[in-house]
């Protein structure tokens, strides 16, 4: 099917009921004018109308053809299955409440499941036993997911008894100078027991000491593979 | 299109696209006349069969039609060929004849010597 002919089919979607008035009144016409031919050889005109539409091979049937050509017949079908199925759950609104409340809870279930599944099993986070890991945040009237002031946190990893090991992360921007174009830096800035607590170690070099850990330590980084290949 | 053979399809198409050329503007049942008259009353085809063949020529753009009225005071649409449709019109018929010219070299491998 040529795109110019695909348009044309997708047009007459919208504008059917004039098109079929039309080929009716065609169809109309054409047994007319041949009833006319049939009338001038000396036929009676019921047995000219009749052999007129045996010739045409019926009118219903070439009604039928040409709608095929005219439209897209299996989008057509599927409108008037909706219209169906809207007719239908208006005339019956408790069996449609039930019916959407019955797909509603389905879906939903389905995907609460299907999130926990791929975070867990499909898509774990690239660390060792990751179904350990959990992030803790700060409860306040202002906020359920807050942030966790620095002192809450050593209180917190002093006291923990639940978890092998906790560490403190912040995001935070960085300007890399000093070597080629200045550049904007998406980081994080993190306690020392960060990577150890995630059981990552460095591919080149060593990870944050405890005495770079405290106020006033050396400023040290971290960087990814990608920032170390395009430097 | 008497009591004869049937029309392949795509060769109707050509054979509405020819007929539009040579009779200029014609009605449905004028062009199945046409046809068959042509043929030599060697074609067997409803004339319903035109009428989808008429609208996807018409839905390609080689065709478009208007309500007019016959020689004996109908009312009936009348179908002429595009530029598009005159375009179509060499194009097939280069087409056919090459297919034609093909198959006959199959048929009669002496003469095509």
């Amino acid at each position: 099917m040529s795109l110019r002919s695909f348009l044309s089919r997708v047009a007459s979607l919208f504008r059917s009921q004039r098109r079929d008035r039309e080929i009716e009144a065609e169809l109309e016409s054409h047994v007319q004018l041949h009833i006319d031919d049939f009338l001038r050889s000396g036929m009676s005109l019921a047995e000219a109308r009749r052999q007129a539409i045996i010739k045409l091979g019926g009118i219903e049937q070439t009604r039928e053809a040409w709608r095929r050509q005219r439209g897209l017949p299996a989008i057509e079908s599927l409108v008037q299955d909706v219209r169906y199925a809207v007719r239908a759950m208006r005339k019956n609104p408790g069996f449609a409440c039930i019916a959407l409340l019955t797909l509603m809870l389905g879906i939903g279930a389905n995907t609460a499941l299907f999130s926990v599944v791929n975070g867990v099993l499909l898509n774990p986070l690239p660390y060792p036993h990751s179904e350990q890991l959990a992030i803790l945040y700060q409860k306040s009237t202002l906020a359920d997911r807050g942030a966790v002031s620095y002192p809450n946190f050593l209180d917190w990893q002093r006291q923990n008894e639940t978890f092998l090991s906790m560490a403190a992360f912040r995001e935070q921007s960085f300007n890399l100078t000093g070597e080629g174009e200045p550049t904007r830096l998406s980081g994080h800035e993190v306690s020392a027991d960060f990577f150890p607590t995630l059981d990552v170690k460095p591919v080149l070099g060593r990870l944050f000491t405890a005495d770079e850990d405290r106020v006033g330590g050396e400023p040290v980084a971290l960087i990814g593979g990608g920032l170390w290949k395009a430097r | 299109m008497g009591e004869g053979k049937d029309v392949r399809q795509g060769t109707l198409a050509l054979m509405v696209l020819k007929t539009l050329e040579s009779m200029g503007s014609l009605h449905g049942y004028g062009i199945a006349r046409r046809i068959e008259q042509t043929s030599g009353d060697l074609l067997s085809v409803n004339y319903g069969t035109l009428y989808p063949a008429l609208l996807k020529l018409e839905q390609e753009g080689y065709i478009a039609s208007e309500w007019g009225v016959s020689e004996n005071n109908r009312r009936a649409r009348y179908y002429r060929l595009t530029r598009a449709g005159k375009k179509q019109v060499e194009r097939e018929t280069r087409e056919w004849n090459e297919t034609a010219a093909i198959v006959a070299r199959f048929l009669n491998p002496e003469e095509s010597r």
